[in-house]
């Protein structure tokens, strides 16, 4: 390994590190009650629904479909392994047909 | 988060739940992982440099991206600021466990977050907001992950090419299918249609418009602020509500 890429992959475990570490060490100075808690509480359903939406609405037909499919699969029977099975079925299937 | 919660936790007991759940997770992180080697040998990495990669940050889009802009010699803040870009949603990440790990030592809450991804950090906070306590979970979630991830960088850059696609597969619907799940248990109602109906269509145009990831952070934002316009769920108006019925 050449020393500039040896240099570069130190810098990016560390620059990994640091921006997940920072949350924490950050984190501290937002007070946990009032309108900025309210705002922590909120953020981790839209972290979810953001990085959920734009491959749903980004895909197509079979997207669509399944994410309905695998939305009522997940609702009637809260379990996490069952429903990531059940979508992987439905996509793969819905992906063939449509 | 209202009511006093028990103690944050950091124990093997923790971490063995995390390793049981931990499964479904490798399955799509291997098939991610051999595509990420065939392609960072392609572009121009060392078996080593691929690996070392992989074991280090730990990040699966970040590391697409790097190997993208990839040079000899490699420029350095190219691929440091791109990775910062693609990550900066690990830092919200972060800043919304903290307060789940508050009362652990320093370096245990900075052992849980330093394995922050999308899926691991997601199961967590869907644990934690079921009043489990044990920040174990996430590092048993990882734990198969990290060397995984590793192992099936160096394995794909080995093979170097040839590799269907992961969508051929629908592996990349499985993620998308677990953020249903822990949402459908998130779900308050109306209380949710405003944050999240915003994040979806902040998220959804930019990420027609921004570069990488960053139409997670737009999301997110956009998402918690409109979740401000109401009153708080938990506050006045739902005590006011329950007083009068």
């Amino acid at each position: 390994m050449t020393a500039d890429a040896a240099f570069a992959l130190a810098a990016l475990a560390l620059a990994a590190f640091a921006l997940r570490a920072s949350g924490i060490l950050l984190g501290g100075l937002i007070p946990s009650t009032g309108k900025a808690g309210q705002l922590l509480r909120e953020m981790p359903g839209v972290v979810m629904v953001s990085l959920a939406a734009p491959s749903v609405v980004n895909g197509g037909p079979a997207e669509w479909l399944a994410t309905v499919l695998t939305a009522a699969v997940a609702w009637k029977t809260r379990s996490l392994i069952g429903t990531m099975v059940a979508g992987l079925a439905f996509i793969w299937v819905l992906r063939q047909v449509l | 988060m209202s009511s006093s919660p028990a103690p944050a936790q950091l124990t093997w007991r923790g971490v063995r739940d995390g390793l049981k759940l931990a499964p479904p997770l490798l399955l799509s992180s291997s098939l991610y992982g051999i595509i990420f080697g065939v392609l960072a040998a392609q572009a121009g990495l060392t078996f080593a440099e691929s690996g070392v990669m992989s074991a280090t940050v730990f990040a699966g889009a970040a590391q697409l991206l790097i190997i993208e802009t990839w040079a000899r010699p490699v420029p350095i803040l190219a691929v440091v600021l791109g990775l910062m870009v693609v990550n900066a949603r690990h830092l919200l990440m972060a800043i919304a466990m903290r307060p789940h790990l508050v009362g652990l030592p320093l370096w245990k809450q900075l052992l849980a977050s330093s394995v922050i991804v999308d899926d691991n950090w997601a199961l967590m906070m869907g644990r934690f907001e079921q009043g489990y306590r044990d920040a174990g979970f996430i590092l048993g979630l990882a734990m198969l992950a990290v060397p995984c991830w590793t192992l099936m960088t160096l394995t794909g850059h080995a093979l170097g090419g040839g590799i269907a696609d992961p969508q051929r597969w629908g592996l990349d619907f499985v993620i998308v299918a677990m953020f249903i799940v822990l949402l459908c248990g998130r779900w308050r109602g109306l209380a949710t249609v405003l944050p999240w109906g915003v994040a979806a269509a902040v998220a959804v145009v930019a990420s027609h418009w921004l570069p990488g990831k960053w139409y997670i952070i737009a999301g997110t934002i956009a998402g918690s602020f409109a979740g401000l316009l109401r009153a708080d769920p938990d506050g006045p108006l739902k005590a006011a509500l329950k007083a009068k019925s």
